[in-house]
């Protein structure tokens, strides 16, 4: 049965007659419509939904030290994926455990020939595929219960769009040379900072024009210009830990870039910070309290331990039976998640957060669904989930499909008692002293993944100590009672749960965005404002042993 | 398990010009650096409370050139440049060190525990360089003291290992600065060839994959030890590979290749010569598709010379590398055959990495000095069948105490002894026809239906460890049956499967007619790459198995008409 086509959403039209004139598109359709109508097994069924997408990646990635580039890359290429099934929507070839759409590196020229017998063969392997799990799903079905079964597929409006061919990203394209100056001449600004022991700095700009074409007939062309500037940089106390921090501006091209010389005050911030954190001390015991966090790290903490919750994974079926959908909010629609007063939406289509660029913003997923502004917690209950055209319960709805499975793009926490920062460290010092603690923690920065990979080019030293021991906190203050505050430095929290996001008790009133890669490098944005814990745990960071280096470094005076 | 393969796909290329420039080390910024920071860390490092006694500097540059068609259409086309840092840091002394054998069960060899580089600069500044070879000397140093401290351990409580040699070799110094090798390409004209050369088979419609890709690679290697070794040298290696493959009816994949290798970009083939392969590769597959399944079989078989190049390799070079001579874990077939017949006395074998080709043909295996720094030197290790001397590099074994130019590695990984460029030589050779009788007179005499020849193939791997069968198996995707009447049938479907010393018994007799074979060796070190120059083979006995093979079916629907678009 073919999935009905409930409506016509032009968004930005794109005239056939020059849509027609693309020979991607055109390889694309014609064996859409070709397999669709004349793929068949003998005895087995025809498909009853295919959809094709090509991603067009260029990618650029500089990265430089002390003045020295140590990587420049550039590569260009087409991968095609193809989503076919058999059955119907109801049930259908989908969700195997452990299977991957097929997916097939593309000619990069246009050759229609050459595009047109890559699909031929991905869809042919597809369609092999699709019968035999759609035999083992019955299969599993039939030897198992499975409550509350959904829809296979959800239906979803025909949707023709195309992304204007717009100056961003598209006018300067990709300049190399350029990257690299930038890259080289911004790292030799740790030169004049001795004690950082190494440092790192990137640019790494990705251009996506991805087609899309499935056979309800949706058809739409984007064009996804990303670049990121970044820098990281490590020193090391006395007693021979490491300290790092980083910094990391996204946009959408060159242009969009702060100038050279606001860069070169940001790294210099930078280099300071981690050199101010060699000093800070470090927690004589293990802290149980109150903890404040502030800035990135809000966002940051809010979207590491709460957010995933937001787009659980649908079932999937194996020889083992039917496995639950990832998560626990799949069924606690209506339930409070987080304190009263608290909402949380997702908005694609939002594309800037004060002066900064929002990456992950699209008008249309990787299924052909248009995107929609999502309210997902209102007033601390949870309302719905994020999803594909594969549902996960009953309150979600398709348009969020980010390389084949649910994924958050832009993702706000509010609250309607939000407080002043004067008024929220209040609370804090009030609750320390109910705690009966000396002193209050505040978590200023997290650690990004991202950074401490460029950090490390990939090696793996022994300074970073074991990664799966609590949250590495990169920034953090301790705030007497008397007043004065001190630095403290090589701390990592506790565990964090969901039940802690229901505990907080004070939520500032400034957002901060934090952006992350989530599912391959597919960005989500989180925005999120300080949030006052009532209580976690936290201590001195005790899995990196490394003695202080024998040698003084070359850069030493 | 380990296991030691050869490989004909991990790399491809060709190309146009190349120059050296000047050999001069005054002005060789990586060199300063290296040798800077050598000099601060022997001062340091050597007086340290558990002292180094050997630092070892590598920086490898490589820059790549790849360009891929398919059916016609380009690809993909990139160039790749990177370098990489990589410190050996030795603790305790030349008899006993950090990389000592340990007998722990489980416990992987110094050798075998991987890649351990890191990113270094581009830009040829000294300051950013030394930079980064402090810090990675420290944390070197630091693994080298923890290594040292548990191999004392296990010493003192396990049995003492068989062969007492030192764990590190000395050598005399080298001092070695080579010219760097400019090269100009013309990338336009290079990515409309290998659209020529992949465009041919799109006549094909049953030809599912067809790839023709150049790819040239430029590495230069520096390294400086604190024994006064300083090296400096560039490799140039030019790679044109076409690879195609069908399906036969039942689902069995077919895979078929031809490659050109050239260390000068005009000793590359012209566009007739490649046609030509690639004409003869269509109609290699085009038979193999409708060709018959080979079932389990033992008996007489004659194995073309890349065939018998790649027999060779997997089955004596393999045993001949004598770092895993000394390991505990490792079979040894071979170390305790010194002296003796191993082969027909007719057949001796050498590895030659200063040899740089073969006919004409280039060589993938030579190199001037090795990655220990120990000069490149040819080995005769068979010598009219009678087993001479094994491959080394710094790691000695009971009765060679030093180094023939064989440490070899991938960068990042710890040399030890490998392949180079594997020669096999026959004395009074016959001819081919001549070998063909001499096998019709075997199918005779042990009643069979028919022997086997194999043509061609796609590469095999050994395994030498105890635990393991201690077998070889060879992939080959040529391979006919020779009937008593002298006919030939192209079957498909089987590998060769063996052990060492009854494959040896085995062979009979080589005729002169030499082929060569180039891959991508990967054994504890990474990935290497060799060649072997050998003859036609005669075995009297050998074992194939069925392949394993693919379900799919071919697929349903015809391939597009897409011309008339």
């Amino acid at each position: 049965m073919r999935t009905p086509a409930l409506a016509m959403l032009i968004l930005l039209a794109c005239a056939q007659t020059a849509c027609a004139d693309d020979v991607v598109e055109r390889a694309m359709h014609d064996e859409l419509t070709r397999s669709l109508t004349q793929l068949k097994l003998d005895g087995g069924s025809k498909p009853y939904f295919i959809a094709y997408q090509v991603e067009q990646l260029d990618q650029l990635e500089v990265e430089a030290s002390l003045g020295a580039v140590g990587f420049s890359g550039q590569r260009g290429l087409r991968i095609g994926s193809v989503d076919l099934r058999v059955g119907d929507a109801q049930l259908d070839s989908s969700r195997i455990a452990g299977r991957q759409p097929v997916r097939v590196e593309l000619p990069v020229e246009d050759d229609y020939g050459a595009l047109r017998r890559s699909f031929w063969l991905a869809t042919d392997q597809a369609y092999k595929r699709a019968v035999e799990d759609l035999a083992a799903k019955r299969g599993v079905l039939a030897a198992h219960d499975e409550q509350d079964r959904q829809p296979d597929q959800t239906p979803a409006p025909v949707l023709h769009m195309t992304d204007a061919v717009d100056d961003v990203g598209q006018r300067t394209g990709f300049d190399r040379e350029r990257a690299q100056t930038i890259a080289r001449d911004l790292s030799r600004v740790f030169i004049d900072y001795p004690q950082i022991e190494q440092s790192q700095v990137w640019v790494s700009q990705i251009y996506r024009h991805v087609y899309f074409e499935n056979s309800d007939g949706s058809v739409s062309e984007r064009r996804i210009p990303e670049l990121s500037f970044g820098a990281a940089a490590r020193a090391r106390a006395d007693d021979g830990l490491s300290v790092w921090d980083y910094d990391q501006i996204n946009v959408r091209d060159f242009n969009q870039l702060p100038a050279s010389a606001q860069l070169t005050q940001r790294l210099r911030d930078l280099a300071q910070r981690v050199i101010a954190q060699r000093k800070a001390v470090r927690l004589a015991t293990d802290y149980t309290g109150p903890i404040l966090f502030s800035g990135k790290a809000a966002a940051n903490l809010f979207g590491g331990h709460f957010a995933p919750q937001l787009w659980p994974a649908p079932r999937t079926y194996s020889n083992q039976g039917i496995s639950a959908a990832t998560g626990t909010f799949e069924r606690r629609t209506g339930s409070p998640v987080l304190p009263p007063g608290v909402s949380v939406s997702d908005d694609p289509l939002r594309e800037s957060f004060g002066e900064q660029a929002l990456l992950p913003a699209f008008r249309v997923d990787d299924e052909g669904v248009a995107a929609v502004k999502k309210d997902l917690i209102v007033d601390g209950r949870l309302r719905q989930v994020l999803c594909t055209r594969a549902p996960v319960g009953k309150h979600c709805s398709a348009g969020n499909d980010r390389g084949g499975v649910a994924l958050a793009s832009t993702l706000s926490l509010s609250a309607t008692q939000a407080k002043d920062d004067a008024a929220l460290h209040a609370d804090l010092m009030r609750m320390a002293g109910e705690a009966e603690q000396p002193y209050a923690l505040e978590v200023e920065e997290l650690m990004s993944a991202e950074a401490l990979q460029r950090l490390v080019s990939g090696s793996n030293p022994t300074w970073i100590g074991n990664l799966n021991q609590g949250e590495v906190v990169l920034r953090a203050t301790l705030h007497y009672r008397d007043g004065h505050d001190v630095p403290v430095r090589n701390i990592r929290l506790g565990s964090v749960d969901l039940r802690d996001f229901r505990m907080i008790v004070g939520f500032g009133d400034t957002p901060t965005l934090y952006t992350k890669p989530m599912s391959g490098d597919r960005q989500v944005a989180f925005i999120a404002p300080s949030l006052l814990f009532e209580e976690l745990t936290a201590g001195d960071d005790r899995s990196s042993t490394v003695k202080p280096p024998l040698l003084k470094s070359p850069m030493a005076p | 398990m380990r296991s030691s393969g050869l490989t004909a796909g991990l790399k491809i290329a060709a190309l146009l010009m190349c120059l050296p420039t000047a050999a001069r080390a005054a002005d060789d910024a990586v060199l300063h650096a290296m040798q800077a920071e050598l000099a601060r860390s022997q001062a340091v490092y050597f007086k340290a409370k558990v002292p180094a006694y050997f630092i070892a500097y590598r920086i490898n540059d490589d820059e790549h050139l790849e360009m891929n068609a398919e059916f016609g259409t380009l690809t993909n086309s990139a160039t790749l440049h990177t370098r990489s840092l990589n410190v050996e840091m030795r603790t305790g002394d030349y008899k006993f060190d950090n990389t000592h054998p340990t007998q722990t069960p489980g416990s992987v060899p110094s050798y075998a525990r991987g890649s351990n580089s890191q990113r270094i600069g581009l830009d040829n500044d000294e300051r950013a360089m030394r930079t980064e070879i402090w810090s990675a000397t420290d944390g070197a140093y630091w693994r080298a003291v923890e290594e040292l401290a548990k191999i004392k351990a296990d010493a003192a409580v396990q049995t003492a290992a068989e062969d007492k040699s030192d764990d590190f070799s000395r050598e005399t110094k080298l001092e070695l600065i080579e010219p760097t090798l400019d090269y100009k390409l013309d990338i336009d004209a290079w990515r409309e060839k290998v659209k020529k050369y992949s465009a041919p088979f799109r006549a094909d419609t049953k030809i599912y994959a067809a790839r023709a890709g150049l790819s040239v690679a430029r590495t230069t290697r520096w390294l400086v030890t604190s024994e006064g070794t300083r090296v400096r040298h560039t490799e140039l290696t030019f790679l044109l590979d076409v690879r195609a493959a069908t399906k036969a009816d039942d689902g069995m994949d077919l895979p078929g290749m031809v490659r050109f290798v050239a260390s000068k970009p005009d000793a590359l083939p012209d566009d007739a010569t490649v046609l030509a392969a690639v004409n003869g590769l269509m109609v290699e597959l085009k038979a193999l598709r409708d060709a018959p399944i080979a079932g389990a079989y033992e008996g007489p078989a004659i194995l073309d010379n890349r065939a018998a190049g790649v027999f060779f390799h997997e089955v004596v070079g393999h045993r001949l590398e004598a770092h895993r001579l000394r390991d505990e874990s490792d079979a040894q077939t071979l170390k305790k055959k010194l002296g003796e017949r191993i082969l027909p006395a007719s057949i001796s074998i050498a590895f030659d990495p200063t040899r740089t080709d073969f006919n004409g043909q280039a060589l993938m295996g030579g190199y001037a000095v090795d990655d220990d720094g120990v000069r490149a030197r040819r080995v005769q290790v068979v010598e009219h069948g009678v087993l001479k001397n094994f491959l080394l590099g710094r790691t000695p074994i009971e009765g060679f105490s030093h180094s023939n130019g064989h440490g070899r590695s991938q960068p990042g990984y710890r040399p030890v002894a490998r392949q180079s460029n594997m020669l096999v030589d026959v004395e009074a050779p016959i001819d081919y026809a001549a070998l063909k009788q001499k096998l019709l007179a075997e199918i005779a005499e042990q009643h069979k239906p028919w022997g086997l020849i194999i043509r061609d193939l796609d590469g095999g791997f050994t395994e030498t460890q105890r635990v393991s069968t201690g077998g070889a198996k060879l992939l080959p995707t040529m391979v006919y049956r020779l009937y008593p009447d002298g006919r030939e049938e192209l079957v498909r479907g089987v590998d060769l499967v063996g052990t060492p010393l009854t494959l040896l018994a085995e062979l009979e007799t080589a005729d002169g007619r030499f082929g060569v074979f180039h891959g991508w060796c990967g054994a504890e070190s990474g990935f290497v790459p060799v060649s072997t120059v050998a003859p036609d083979l005669l075995i009297r006995r050998i074992e194939v198995q069925r392949k394993p093979k693919s379900q799919d079916r071919p697929p349903i629907l015809p391939a597009p008409a897409t011309e008339a678009r």
